[in-house]
Formats: structure tokens, sequence, C-alpha cells
């Protein structure tokens, strides 16, 4: 079953969330500059509250929101705020107001630090922050926002003119629901200074609105209407009363209490057999909104008491005994509703019928348990109001982070068992890498390519360009030197004429070979210094290889020892946050079933109360039924 | 009459009829005298509770008013509330010869408190995950973006790095929604090598005209030693009325 009646003082205090979430609804459309902002955004629109601060976290210390830099920091502050987080979203307002860097955000920040104040009740310093902004607007949405709080703030101060001056403001693009919330709590302000007519001019406005667009907005309307029908039962105007109350959907969360209302002013107009209608309808299971509702419960007394004034003893008499049998089996509804709320086992139930996995800022305890369900409609009022809301919230999220706890434990003891691994695995290899580094050391390679620079720098500057030959011309120049050896031995057997024969043709081929030196050393210089640098390059990344090599043997075991440190650290704040988040819980829960158990002693009492109602009720009619028979009266026979 | 709808609707449910009362049996009206002594008595202890202030206070003219005022007020009480607990604390206290311990904070407080300390360490934790599981030298981020949607409605993604599947996803209405907003989906987060690698997108949803459609976009990158983000976006070509398929390495 839904919750619906949500109380006034919710509906006051949710206006802050509601236009929280139209904020969040319709931030203006970014360039997406950075991947990690646009995963921020992802969570965000999904209105994952944490995993939103911990996208915005995480990448904030890896500095991957550079560009957006101010808007993550003013999302965070925006989603601490919704969530509840009050200092921790003042404190990043006011380190954005305090950053010349961020002035673009700065009346952002103004606003969002005025909500922030507000819902700490600093009316006062929340209009001081509204007061900085000025005449400058904001961008569309949140300047709608900024009018609402603005006349929500003045409401606050009492100054119901102020508030419908600044409401008057609003531009026609105005979202209607936060506007007919706001138009409600001014019409409900105006009738509590006893400014009767205003207040219906503004109540109104949002009970005669047109079509609604939402469930929302149709219970808003259905509660002005409430609000205007008790207003003219109370001045005696049992026809307006109807009016207003006939506009009001049966379906709704209203409709017990309007059927209700309209019956009582059927009967102020002077029909009151019209009145018995409206209650029987109530009391009929099709028309009833939910066992144990309040004006379920008050018909059932109302009902028979309109019978006897109609002169119907009879049915009275037996409406009234219906009435009596009804509110014992309440009072022990609600005796074991106070058990359930006494062993925590009604907590448990609200808290699993309201699961939120996402634990998002905005989620409610909107769903009342589904068994025991006899009790739960006569809480509902109760678990509605703003500050039962909070406090389920609080505790629906410390659940929520004790079994984070315990998860994030057992994995800080597997990265315990993989950096061990690691550990190992490195020490392993140590060894073998150190003994496989010293055989390829780079120095000698080093000391080879200098001496190869300097040789090719002498031969370039000498003009030595058999030093610069390729290999088919140092082997042309090596066959030309060993001819030569073999034509200077004396042994061999040649004349003069032979000898000089040869002597002219070797002496020929060192002169084409010479020539071939000569024609191509540019294009061989030119290789042979490019091979150099070449040899430059690899040598500068084995070198580089080689020193990160060195400085892994070093850092690696310093690595895993910070790495290890951190895990540590990591399970002692955990050990340390475990104890304090279960007695927070607890205590939180006890709060909570303390309301609760209060809700039901008073509900206790004032069934006790219609109880004693119908028995004294039951008791008169009894009695002038018994004189009567004494006086032999025909009307005197009551079965 | 109408008690329910407000106390200040000074009437009362059951009333007996005026005539009817006139013959009220002796038994009835004793009983009608217990009745009203004890109805009165809670009422009565109520008005002593109150402070002196209160007790002057006009009626709230109806249910709505009286609980739209109590919002504020309830939200201002607490800390009062603490305070005046607090304060009569240490009026206790003083003729106590030790020292006592500081009164604790409000419960909100310490909540509040509590709470950012887990959000702190929850932070710390995914740092420290990402620093231990992906450093930056072999890190890779695959995201997933798309703008309107309105040619294609994303159903299901794969990703294939280096010929193996890293990602199989099935998108919720709510996930879509927020793509559509502007957010950007981190799809994947993996280690590889220092060299190139190769990425297969494959997106399965519905086309133009409700018909199913199957895309695919194959991406190759270097990786250094810096983390590598690549981002596959879906955007509508309003030209072809088709939607188009790209890859971005954001460097």
């Amino acid at each position: 079953m839904r919750i619906w009646r949500c109380s006034r003082g919710f509906i006051v205090a949710a206006m802050g969330s509601l236009a929280s979430l139209a904020g969040a609804q319709t931030l203006p459309a970014v360039e997406v500059r950075a991947p990690h902002w646009g995963e921020v955004l992802f969570q965000h629109h999904q209105e994952r509250t944490l995993d939103t601060l911990m996208a915005i976290g995480v990448s904030q210390n890896f500095a991957r929101l550079a560009p957006h830099a101010a808007e993550a920091e003013l999302l965070r502050g925006g989603v601490l705020l919704a969530w509840g987080q009050h200092d921790d979203a003042a404190a990043v307002f006011e380190r954005v107001l305090a950053d010349p860097a961020l002035q673009a955000v700065h009346d952002r920040a103004w606003y969002h630090l005025a909500r922030v104040r507000h819902e700490r009740g600093e009316t006062a310093a929340a209009e001081a922050a509204l007061a900085r902004i000025g005449s400058r607007e904001l961008a569309k949405p949140l300047q709608i926002e900024r009018v609402l709080l603005g006349a929500q703030l003045r409401l606050l101060q009492g100054d119901a003119t102020g508030s419908a001056a600044i409401l008057n403001t609003l531009p026609p693009g105005a979202p209607t629901e936060a506007t007919l919330t706001a138009r409600f709590n001014l019409g409900v302000a105006l009738l509590r200074q006893g400014d009767r007519e205003g207040a219906i001019r503004w109540l109104q406005l949002v009970g005669l609105h047109g079509p609604a667009r939402n469930d929302e907005e149709k219970a808003l309307r259905d509660r002005a209407n409430l609000a205007l029908g008790l207003v003219a039962l109370r001045a005696g105007e049992g026809t307006a009363a109807e009016l207003a109350l006939n506009r009001i959907r049966l379906q709704g969360p209203e409709a017990g209490r309007a059927l209700l209302a309209l019956g009582w002013a059927q009967t102020v107009a002077g029909r009151p057999r019209q009145a018995l209608v409206a209650w029987r309808t109530l009391l009929s299971p099709a028309g009833s909104p939910a066992v144990g509702d309040g004006a379920v419960l008050e018909a059932h007394i109302a009902l028979p008491h309109a019978l006897a004034d109609l002169g119907a003893p009879t049915q009275a008499l037996s409406a009234y005994e219906q009435a009596i049998a009804h509110y014992d089996r309440e009072q022990g509804a609600l005796a074991s509703a106070a058990k359930a709320v006494a062993d925590g086992s009604f907590i448990q139930a609200l808290l699993a019928a309201n699961a939120a996995p996402a634990l998002h800022a905005w989620a409610s305890a909107s769903a009342l348990p589904a068994s025991p369900p006899p009790y739960a409609a006569q809480l509902a009022p109760l678990i509605a109001e703003h500050a039962f809301q909070a406090g389920w919230r609080h505790l629906r999220d410390l659940r929520h982070f004790d079994g984070r706890l315990v998860d994030a434990k057992a994995q800080l003891q597997i990265y315990v068992t993989m950096l061990d691994e690691r550990r190992g695995a490195f020490e392993r290899k140590l060894s073998p890498t150190r003994e496989a580094a010293a055989a390829r050391s780079p120095a000698p390679l080093r000391e080879r390519l200098a001496a190869l620079k300097v040789e090719l720098d002498r031969a370039q500057a000498e003009g030595d360009w058999a030093m610069l030959a390729d290999a088919p011309l140092r082997a042309y120049g090596e066959r030309i030197e060993r001819s030569r050896r073999t034509l200077a031995a004396a042994e061999l057997p040649l004349d003069a004429a032979a000898r000089d024969e040869l002597t002219e043709r070797l002496r020929r081929a060192e002169g084409a070979w010479t020539f071939a030196l000569a024609q191509g050393h540019a294009d061989r210089a030119w290789q042979a210094t490019k091979a150099l640098r070449d040899g430059e390059r690899q040598l500068v990344e084995a070198e580089r290889r080689d020193a990160s090599l060195a400085a892994a043997q070093v850092d690696e075991p310093r690595r895993l020892a910070a790495l290890a440190a951190r895990i540590a650290a990591l399970q002692t704040r955990i050990d340390g946050l475990q104890p304090r988040l279960v007695a927070l819980a607890s205590e939180q829960q006890a709060v909570l079933q303390t309301a609760l158990g209060a809700e039901i002693a008073q509900l206790q009492d004032k069934l006790g109360g219609w109880a004693l109602q119908a028995r004294f009720a039951s008791a008169q009619l009894l009695d002038q039924a018994q004189q009567a028979q004494a006086a032999g009266s025909p009307a005197g026979s009551l079965r | 009459m109408h008690g329910l709808l407000d106390t200040s609707f000074d009437t009362t449910i059951g009333e007996p009829p005026e005539s009817g009362r006139r013959r009220t049996h002796w038994l009835s009206r004793l009983l009608g005298v217990a009745l009203a002594v004890a109805m009165l008595l809670p009422l009565l202890l109520a008005l002593w509770a109150l402070p002196a202030g209160a007790q002057d206070k006009p009626v709230a003219p109806a249910a709505p008013a009286a609980a739209a005022a109590s919002a504020p007020a309830s939200a201002a009480s607490a800390p009062e509330v603490a305070a005046s607990v607090a304060s009569a604390a240490s009026v206790a206290s003083a003729a106590a010869p030790a020292t006592p311990p500081p009164p604790p904070a409000p419960l909100e407080t310490r909540i509040q408190q509590l709470k950012a300390d887990l959000i702190q360490l929850n932070r710390d934790l995914l740092i420290l995950e990402e620093e231990l599981l992906f450093p930056a030298g072999t890190q890779v981020a695959i995201f997933v973006s798309m703008d309107v949607g309105r040619l294609f409605e994303l159903e299901s993604v794969r990703v294939v790095l280096d010929d193996k599947v890293v990602a199989q996803h099935l998108y919720s209405p709510l996930e879509v929604q927020a793509l559509h907003r502007g957010g950007v989906q981190r799809l994947v987060l993996a280690n590889v090598k220092s060299g190139e690698h190769r990425i297969d997108a494959f997106f399965t949803g519905r086309g133009p005209h409700e018909r199913d459609y199957k895309r695919g976009t194959t991406v190759k990158f270097d990786k250094g030693s810096e983390p590598r983000y690549i981002e596959l976006r879906i955007r509508d070509v309003q030209a072809k009325l088709q939607p188009e398929f790209e890859v971005k390495v954001w460097q």
C-alpha cells in the first residue's frame, strides 16, 4: 500500500526536496568536455546519490574533471544537500564562494547556500544568502526555485503579504507542481494569520487548477479543496463546503477525510440524510480508503449519531454496537502494532518494503509493509511526516553502509592476498632479472657507439672514404691489397714486362676503386650517420628500460609497501566505523520506534474515547427505550 | 461534530439529541459525569503541561494550517530540545565533584558526521581499487554516450577488446534516459599492454521505423604509458535519417 496522506509539514518541507529534484532534472544541457564528467551525470540522472558522490570524488582525486571543476563541486554540494548532509553541503558552497576562480558559479552557490540554511532552520541567514544574488537572474529552472524559496522564507518570517508579492513574480512557464505547492502553503499561512479571504483566493488557485499532469498535482488540488471545504464548514457555510469537497477525487489520498467532511457539510446544510450516504460510502469496503483510516474510524461513530438525529434509534443502536465492535478490533490491531513496533519488526518490514539499492537522496518510505497490514494505515500519517522520513532515510543509509563495510572488509582482505602474491612474484623474478640486466648492460654499447662516432667524424674530416666503404667496396679494396702483396712477393716467376703490366693493371683497378669510393662517399656517410643515430635511439631506449628496471627494483617494494599500508589504514578505519555505525543505527531505530509507539498510544487513547462515547450513546438509547417502554409507548421497542 | 477534521471545530461526535438528554436515567447521568471527567482530565493535564506562552496562542484555524506551520517549527525544535537537555544536564552536573563527559551531540549531527566519514572511506576505497587494479600505465576505459536518440532506441551493447568480449550490457529505461540527458556510461575499465589494440563495439536496438537495428563500429588505438579513454558515441544524423556510431579517443 502506498502512503498518500503526507502531512502538511511534509509538504512544506518537501518543497525544498521537490525543488532540488526539479533542479536535478532540469540541469541545463552542457557540453561534456571530460568523459568522467559525463559519467558523473550518468549516475546523477539515475538518482544514484552515493554513486554520484563517488564518481565526483574519485575523478577529482585523479584530476579528471578539470574542464568542469566548478560544476562538479556545485553538483557535489547539491547532492549532499539533498541527501541531508547539510554541514558538508554548506562547507562545499562556502569553499566555492571563497574561490575567486569560480566566480561564474557564485550566484548558484549563494542560492544553494540559502537552501542549506533554510533546511537548517536559519531563515534570516538564508534570506541574506539569497539577497547576495541581487537582481541578477539565474538560469530559468533555478530562477523559479529561487523565487519559490524566497516566498517560502518570507512565509517563515510571518510575512504572508511579502510571500504573495514574490510568488506573483513567477514567470508563466513555472513548473506547475512547485508553484501549486507554494500557493497552497501561502493559502494555509494566510489562514493561520486570520486572512480568510486572502487564503481562499490562493487556495482556489490550487483547488480550481485545470487538468493535473500527475498524481502529485492531483493530490495538491485535493488538499486545497479539502482546506477550502473545512474553511467553509467552519464558517457554517455547508453548501460552499459541499462544493469544494465534491471536487476531491474518491480515489485520492484525501477521499476519506473529504467524505467525512462532506457528511458534516450536508448536515450543516440541512440535509442529514445525504450525510448518511457519504458516511456509508466511507464505511463500505469499496469506499474505505484503508483499514484503520482515521476518517473511517470517525465515520463509525458519526453514522449512528446522524441516525439518532434522524429518529432511527434502532439503526442507531445497531450502528453504535458495530462501532464498538470495530473499535475493539482496532484496539487489538493497535496492540499488535505496538508489539511489532517495540520488537523492531515493523521497522524491518518498512525498510524491506522500501528497499533502495541505489541509495538515492530523494527516495522516501512511500510503501507500507505488505504484512502484517491491519495497523499500517493508522501509522501512515506519521510515517509521511518529514521528520520521520528523514529519520527513516538515515536508518536506511546506515543499514546500507553496514552492508558495504562488510563487503569492503572482505575486499580489502582479497587485496592483501593479492599484494602478498605480487610481492612474492616480484621477489622470485628479481634475481634472474638482475642477472639478465647485468649481462645486457648498455654501458659497453654506449662506449662502442661513442668510438664509432669519433671514427666517423675523423673519416669525414680527413676524407678517409675507405673508412665509409660498404661491404662490396671493402672486399674490392681487400682484393687489390692482396694482389699488391702477391705481386710484391719475390718468388713470383714473372719477367719484368709481365710484372709491369700487372702493376699497371693493379694501378688502374686501384684507381677505379678510389673513384668508386669518392663517387658514393656522401651517401655512405649519410647512411653511416643515420645508422649511428638509430643506434643512439635504441641505446637511449635500452638505457631507459634499464633505468626503469633499476628504479622498479627499488620502487616496486616501496609501492607495494605503501599500498599495504593504505589497506591496513582502511581496515583500521572500517574497524573504527563499524561500532559507531551499529550504535547510531540502533539509536536512530529507537527514535523511530518511540515516535511510532507514541503515535499508537495516541491512537489508542482516541479510539478509547470514541468507544466510550459510543457506549455512552448506546446506554442513552437503551435508557430512553426503557423509559418509553415503561410509559407504554410503542416506540419504546428497540429490538 | 466533525472532530477529525480539526480540533478547532468545536464540536463533538455522538452528542445525544437535546430532547433525549432531558429524560436521561440517573445511571446514564452518572456515567455521563464520569465520562466527562475522564475526557477532560487528559485535556486539563495537557493544558497544565503546556508552556505559558503556548496557552495563550489561538487554535489553528484548520488542520492543513496547523500541520503546515508545524513543519518549520518541528525543524527548529530538535536543536532546541537538545539544547534544553544539554543545559539541564550541565546544571545537574555542576554539583557533581568529577568533571562529567561533554554531552553528546544531537543524533542528527552525529549521523551526518558518520555519513561524511563513510563517504570519505568509500571514496578512498575506490581510489585504492583503481590504483591497485587499473594502474595508469595499463588502464583503458571505454565509455558509451548518445544524443537525443530519436533515430535509435538503444537496447544493448557488446564490446570486444582484442578479440575478447569485455562487456555486454542490457540497458534499463532509466539508463537510456540518463544517456539522453548527457550522461556518459563508463562501460569498461580494463588493463592492456602498451602497443596497438582494437575495439569492436556492436549496438542493438530499434532504428528508424521501429525496425530492429544492429550496427558495429571498430577503432584501433595505441596504448602508451598514460590511461586511454575511448568514447563510443551514438548520434542521430537527421540528414540521413539514420543513427551514426562514431568513436572518439580522448587525449
